[in-house]
């Protein structure tokens, strides 16, 4: 792994040392940036090159010492740090063989409690795949669902009819020029038209900046409305503005889906993936990617930019993929840009066939905590899409008052 | 003069740069002599696989009669179509000769060149910019074998003008103030050229001219920056970071030099140096996608040290300066969601609602993932005064060579 990649692998603080040290990095990649930490954690040190020869890993906790551990990385070391809702820091030091060290420090924040408890339905979108391609009617009791390992009751089961929201947002950099982004937009024009009087899209073109955006409406004449004055150009920023559409979707209520057409290679980004996957994570879209086919050898392989190497172009396309995967959502690959009505439609037939299972969540009261979460079937042939987990929002921002600035 | 010469007018390690144009020996380098050529820049082989193509008298005599009708259009009102018109000739002579077309072409432009260039050598730079602006005008058009002709001639004519027109006038003019001048404006031609190369995607050829235009000029703003540039988008850190630290020993109000020396060295894991160059340049006053990336930069360097307040009030000051900048709020967004403030981070993209970015401009990080336009811009607009000072020495050489041209 490049440099680079390393860095862009994590959020975390990497500071070389000085003289032979300055070669090795080392990496706090778990627990995550951002996320609130109680109890007993494991702190997980990478140390780059993977090669270098490491005599030793001290761990402190807010000031002080924990633990050294020896071996090659990763080090896993487990810490304790109580119940008490506050910050913490992290500091890990990495000794060469030489001496010489490295160290990289995480802050973790308290959660905000000065908000209205609230427990919120939890809301997971199962999309069965039958094996003949074909769809039959499954019923609450064909569906368990598991939340941390632990069965939860289903209290609301209804079919794709749910009203969804949905955010479509269409590359339309200057690979887009002329044709091809007006056949792409012809195939947002086959979703809006497929969409039911409830249902409410907004329409994002987006390069290294907004080129157009609609309002969320109901109304496919309004989502069109000035679409001919748009001009594909510039660059691709793929992951700020599916940050964007992620955030903005949140806003609303019910089945929420962001929808992305685009060959997924990211030159222009001041995000990573990384970020927008822990988007993906805390707000429970459905995330849909229709990807132009890029031919043999394609993908990220090969691209390059003053911004990203290949490797790193790559490992970020593949983010996307599993980011995408993790909702529940799914990528659509295209032969040809000709397809994209199509595509767009079966993103509508799938999110029409989904199922919607409702239960209310184990709350730990601990923002950030990883909930992951199945779907098991009775018929244990029978595949199905789900998301495979989700982040328990901070309490305040589930409490009306709490969301006011 | 009107012998009916071959000449080799090629250029080092062509057969390294793919593409159309790209020299491979076989095809348009067969017809290229190593006999009469100006010294090539660099001591590179040139291909050896070569064919003999006979070249009749007759046809080169023509030849660089049109030739210097054209070359005297460029010294005139009418200048600004000398190169099409180059074009156009150049296209004729392909077409009427056939295989012959090229190492014609070859001899009389270059057998004009040289007695031109024994003359006045100043007279040559007027006739390296023609050529350049031909090989532009053979890219545009599809021409490849044209531009390879085109590009090579142009970098023969530098050459030739850098060592002074010929060997006797070399010696005439072994004075200090001379050499240093030839070698200043040399080195705008080459870099110039060497931009033009860098966009066409020929790596090689654009980096070898550019190392050969700081042989020339140590300092030569666009020659650093498009070789930092090049190295840096293959991924080559280390070496990009040398040349953009020499830029900006050289010139320190460079501010694209220093945001692309921060940006590398914070890549190469220098952290603290890199913090130092991007606040440097946001102290500055520099254009507006070279002081907003630095804000972002940095932002993004305090972020990934877990320093969400600093990162947050580097993010608000950036937006005092540029509040239309769309990545602000964007990076202000993830801070605020990540410090556990859903409702600010919503506040900020409502706030990303109501901008409207220049759209005459492109984007920062798209202005950067781009090669250095402006120091290259600058370079060329450097070499035109250097073109346009020494039109009357082309003049005055034409006039005097028209004389010799049978009737």
């Amino acid at each position: 792994m490049s440099r680079s990649a390393a860095g862009a692998l994590t959020l975390f603080l990497l500071v070389c040392g000085v003289g032979r040290a300055a070669a090795m990095e080392v990496v706090i990649s778990r627990p995550e940036l951002g996320v609130p930490i109680f109890g007993k954690v494991d702190v997980r040190v990478e140390v780059y090159p993977p090669s270098a020869a490491v005599d030793r890993v001290e761990l402190f906790l807010d000031g002080e010492f924990i633990e050294a551990a020896t071996g090659s990385s990763p080090f896993v070391i487990p810490i304790d740090v109580g119940e008490e809702n506050r910050a913490h820091e992290i500091l890990a030091v990495a000794y060469a063989a030489s001496g010489d060290s490295v160290h990289a420090s995480l802050q973790t924040p308290p959660i905000h409690v000065d908000g209205e408890f609230k427990v919120e339905l939890q809301q997971l979108y199962v999309t069965p795949e039958f094996e003949d391609g074909g769809a039959r009617a499954l019923t609450r009791a064909d569906f368990q669902i598991y939340d941390r390992e632990v069965r939860q009751e289903i209290v609301t089961f209804e079919r794709g009819d749910v009203p969804f929201t949905a955010v479509l947002l269409v590359d339309s950099s200057r690979s887009m020029i002329g044709g091809p982004l007006r056949t792409a937009l012809r195939g947002a024009r086959a979703f809006f038209d497929g969409m039911k009087d409830l249902d409410e899209a907004k329409l994002l073109l987006f390069s290294d900046r907004i080129l157009y955006e609609t309002p969320f409406t109901s109304f496919s004449s309004v989502l069109s409305l000035g679409l001919s004055q748009v001009k594909a150009a510039g660059g691709t920023a793929i992951n700020d503005y599916l940050y964007l559409g992620i955030e903005r979707v949140q806003e609303r209520q019910g089945r929420r889906v962001v929808v992305l057409l685009s060959d997924g290679i990211d030159v222009t980004s001041v995000l990573l993936m990384e970020q927008v996957r822990q988007a993906i994570r805390m707000n429970q879209a459905v995330l849909y990617w229709i990807v132009p086919s890029l031919g043999e050898g394609g993908g990220g392989a090969g691209h390059r930019s003053a911004w990203r190497d290949p490797e790193e172009h790559e490992r970020q396309r593949e983010l996307l993929a599993q980011t995408v995967l993790e909702s529940g959502g799914r990528i659509v690959e295209l032969e040809s840009l000709e397809q994209t009505s199509g595509a767009f439609e079966t993103v509508l037939r799938e999110l029409r066939g989904q199922y919607v299972l409702g239960y209310y969540p184990p709350v730990t009261g601990r923002a950030g905590t990883w909930h992951p979460t199945e779907v098991r079937t009775r018929d244990g042939r029978l595949k199905i899409r789900s998301r495979v987990g989700y982040y328990e929002r901070p309490q305040e921002f589930t409490s009306r008052d709490s969301r006011q600035p | 003069m009107g012998v009916a010469s071959q000449a080799t007018c090629t250029f080092p390690g062509q057969s390294s740069d793919r593409g159309p144009e790209s020299g491979e020996p076989g095809s348009w380098a067969t017809v290229y002599r190593r006999e009469q050529a100006p010294a090539p820049i660099g001591n590179t082989e040139l291909p050896t696989r070569t064919r003999r193509t006979k070249v009749k008298a007759k046809d080169v005599e023509l030849l660089k009669r049109r030739y210097a009708a054209i070359l005297h259009l460029s010294t005139g009102d009418a200048r600004a179509g000398a190169a099409r018109a180059l074009r156009l000739f150049e296209q004729e002579a392909v077409a009427e000769f056939g295989e012959r077309g090229i190492p014609s072409l070859v001899a009389a432009e270059m057998g004009l060149i040289q007695a031109l260039g024994k003359e006045s050598s100043d007279s040559l730079v007027p006739v390296a910019r023609l050529h350049h602006q031909a090989y532009r005008e053979h890219r545009s058009s599809r021409a490849f074998l044209l531009a390879t002709h085109a590009r090579n001639l142009a970098l023969a004519i530098v050459e030739l003008y850098i060592e002074g027109g010929t060997s006797e006038e070399s010696a005439r003019l072994m004075v200090l103030r001379h050499q240093e001048s030839r070698r200043l404006v040399g080195s705008r031609l080459l870099a110039s050229f060497g931009g033009d190369l860098q966009r066409g995607g020929l790596r090689r050829f654009s980096e070898r001219l550019f190392r050969r235009a700081l042989e020339c000029d140590d300092t030569n703003e666009a020659a650093l920056l498009g070789l930092g540039a090049s190295f840096e988008k293959y991924s080559e850190y280390a070496e990009a970071v040398s040349y953009f630290e020499r830029l900006v020993a050289a010139q320190p109000q460079n501010g694209e030099g220093r945001l692309r020396l921060g940006i590398n060295q914070r890549r190469l894991g220098r952290k603290a140096k890199a913090r130092k160059q991007l606040e440097r340049v946001i102290k500055g006053n520099y254009l507006r996608w070279v002081e907003s990336l630095a804000y972002q930069e940095l932002a993004q360097m305090d972020l990934e040290a877990g320093d969400l307040k600093r990162s947050a009030d580097l993010l608000d000051r950036g937006l005092e300066r540029f509040p239309n900048e769309p990545k602000f709020y964007l990076q202000l967004a993830y801070l605020r969601n990540a410090a556990g403030e859903p409702w600010r981070a919503q506040a900020e993209l409502d706030r990303l609602s109501r901008v409207r970015e220049p759209d005459s401009e492109d984007s920062p990080r798209y202005a950067y993932s781009n090669w250095p336009a402006a120091a290259l811009d600058r370079a060329w607009d450097q070499t035109d005064e250097d073109v346009a000072s020494r039109l009357e020495a082309l003049a005055a050489v034409l006039a005097a060579a028209a004389e010799g041209f049978a009737p």
